[in-house]
């Protein structure tokens, strides 16, 4: 058979205590708090410091890489990584 | 009893709209086009604007032109398409209505391309298809959001719709909270419309958010669905990435190196079929696996879609960003070198029962369905789950039945009483809406999502179906039923989650007992042990509801005399 599940990867993971996930970096030096990046993602990642008036990646594990909040950042300051070995899809067969 | 107020937020209003996408967007526009002094309010468990899957999608909206000729499109749906299922009244409707869509989006602020004698710029996959693909960037929705702002909508967004609020059988708002800080908010209203999209199992990424929300409430609420069988889409997705590879059923290969779809489809259809899934089955049970997409032969991906994207043809920053950087990261997460990619099926559903009238009413007063929602319960389409081997017609739909439920909802308004919600009831379902707040330990929502994933994805349950397997898969989702009520959620996130895997375990429970009914292959349906389209028997559709807790299932007879294209 083909197609292998990444289930031995992620469970290894899981055991390290490490959840797969995307990673979402945000300059916060270059972050303008336009609060863009908050209302972009339709998955609600992100939640908001009122305080600094930044960005919080609150949920990077709901991330599905649809990459707007990285694209629609007016200065450019968010990279999404997406962890696409860490992916869970259920058997196919 | 308490009173309304003490229990969350209480906020009056004309129309409900619950998803801010293009179908919702729709609704509440040309609802405030025919009634400007009604109040509409869109409420959006995300960001109106910038949620559901138009500002994701492939930037086109199929339309049929009078060139194309509304019989010719009937005649090809119904015949290559939609296998007879079809309502051919509203089919017709939309081969007649959807050219004049795309000047009301114009309207509202959306850039059509254009040529210069004014008629729209279009792309068909191939010529003989009798419908057009118009193009449009993924500002669409931003655009149609000013629009709607500017006649004086009123938006909450980040707040969840959980369920329907009733006086009897009429619906009088939704009752949710706030995903920021859990406000409870209940909406009074005297319509309300579901527009927050269809059931993809948490399992399809980067442009679906459709959990199915709209769906459960309205079941619950005692809805019928129609079609719930119909809500097993796939997509070939690269093993590597979990991204969609466009074209692949035209170029799969087993590891013998034989070409596995070749006999089936001799030439590009309409879309990808279910039947090359079938294939790749028979092909993976035999041991023949893996099965690879020949990158380099893959016509679509190699010329159709570039030229689609061509600035030549259209200059669609937007798009073109969102599918350079998309794409762009997930061809870079190819582990294998080389043309030959290896490819499964990737199970997305679509499921989209929610039952509509010609102006999308449903069966319950009050309510409307419009959209993604209601895309497969409306019936135009036929056998098939969306987007129906029509590209495109994700876009359609939602402005097709938005600029009638939006209508339809504002008329029902000026002929109705004010909704009057019962406090008792609003404390119930809020007592059950944060009830997995309240338990200390029990059962995170992530563990059930994997669980009704691997009971949807297996393509023996959900695509070449037979009834041994289907009633094994549904004894499953109902073990995962049976343990709802242990989820335990660590804040409002969690919650909202939750809430999800409820309303996927309905719409899972819904898809396998419809397919057990249905003991026939039609359109994208297809079953191992019935294989053939039985039109003496199941020229029928398939209705679901909830009766005191239980689902009901029923047959209707199409009514096939009336309609001209006849099996």
């Amino acid at each position: 058979m083909g197609y292998r599940p990444d289930r031995t990867e992620r469970g290894e993971k899981e055991k390290e205590g490490k959840a797969p996930m995307n990673t979402i970096n945000i300059n916060m030096e270059e972050c303008n708090g336009c609060k863009t990046c908050y209302d972009v993602c339709f998955v609600n990642v992100f939640r908001w410091n009122g305080e600094d008036d930044k960005p919080i990646v609150a949920y990077p594990e709901d991330c599905v890489e649809c990459n707007k909040c990285e694209l629609n950042c007016p200065v450019g300051a968010i990279e999404v990584i997406p962890d696409y070995k860490g992916i869970y899809w259920p058997p196919v067969v | 009893m308490a009173e309304l107020e003490s229990l969350g937020k209480v906020i009056p209003t004309d129309i409900l709209i619950i998803g801010g996408g293009i179908a919702g967007l729709s609704a509440a526009i040309t609802a405030k086009e025919i009634s400007p002094d009604i109040d509409v309010l869109v409420v959006d468990k995300a960001t109106s604007g910038w949620s559901g899957k138009a500002n994701k999608g492939g930037g086109n909206i199929a339309y049929v032109d009078p060139e194309d000729g509304a019989d010719e499109f009937m005649q090809y749906h119904v015949h290559k398409i939609g296998c007879f299922l079809e309502d051919q009244e509203l089919l017709r409707a939309y081969g007649e209505e959807s050219r004049g869509n795309l000047e009301r989006l114009e309207s509202w602020g959306v850039h059509i391309f254009r040529n210069e004698d004014g008629s729209p710029k279009y792309v068909k996959y191939t010529e003989e298809l009798p419908w057009r693909l118009a193009l449009i960037d993924q500002d669409v929705t931003l655009n149609m959001l000013k629009h709607t702002k500017k006649q004086g909508t009123k938006f909450i967004d980040k707040v969840a719709i959980v369920d329907l609020l009733q006086d009897g059988d009429r619906v009088v708002g939704g009752i949710g909270f706030s995903v920021i800080d859990g406000t409870c908010y209940i909406i009074k209203a005297k319509a309300t419309i579901l527009a927050n999209g269809g059931q993809n199992y948490r399992l399809m990424r980067r442009w679906n958010s459709g959990r199915g929300d709209g769906i459960a409430a309205a079941y619950r609420a005692g809805a019928q669905m129609r079609n719930a069988e119909f809500g097993n889409f796939i997509n070939w997705i690269f093993v590597d990435s979990r991204d969609v590879c466009q074209g692949a059923e035209d170029v799969l290969y087993n590891a013998k190196g034989q070409h596995i779809t070749k006999a089936i489809r001799p030439v590009i259809e309409a879309d990808l079929h279910s039947k090359e899934v079938v294939a790749w089955y028979k092909e993976m049970k035999a041991g023949n696996g893996p099965v690879c997409a020949n990158m380099a032969e893959n016509r679509i991906l190699n010329e159709i879609v570039p030229a689609f994207h061509s600035d030549a043809l259209a200059v669609r920053p937007i798009a073109t960003a969102f599918w350079d950087r998309t794409i762009g990261k997930a061809m870079a997460a190819a582990t294998r070198p080389g043309p030959l990619q290896e490819v499964i099926p990737g199970f997305i559903g679509e499921q989209a029962p929610v039952r509509v009238d010609h102006q999308m009413a449903t069966t319950l007063p009050g309510l409307f369905a419009v959209g993604d929602t209601s895309w497969a319960g409306s019936g135009w389409q036929g056998a098939v789950p969306p987007p129906g081997r029509m590209r495109g017609s994700g876009l359609g739909n939602a402005v097709f039945s938005g600029v009638r439920g939006g209508p339809a909802a504002a008329e029902y308004v000026s002929g109705t009483a004010r909704a009057e919600v019962n406090p008792a009831q609003a404390e119930a379902l809020k007592e059950r809406m944060f009830a997995p707040l309240k338990h200390s330990a029990g059962i995170q929502p992530p563990e059930l999502v994997r669980a009704i994933q691997d009971v949807m994805s297996p393509v023996g349950n959900s695509i070449y179906m037979r009834q041994d397997r289907l009633e094994d898969a549904l004894s499953k989702a109902l073990e995962i039923k049976a343990k709802l009520p242990e989820l335990c959620a660590k804040d409002w996130q969690y919650l909202s989650a939750c809430n999800e895997v409820k309303s996927m375990v309905t719409s899972a429970e819904m898809f396998f007992r419809a397919s057990m009914e249905r003991k026939e292959s039609r359109g994208w349906y297809i079953r191992e042990d019935y294989p053939d389209m039985d039109n003496e028997n199941w020229l029928k559709w398939i209705i679901i509801q909830n009766k005191k807790g239980e689902m009901v299932i029923s047959t209707e007879d199409l009514p096939i005399e009336r309609y001209p294209v006849k099996p």
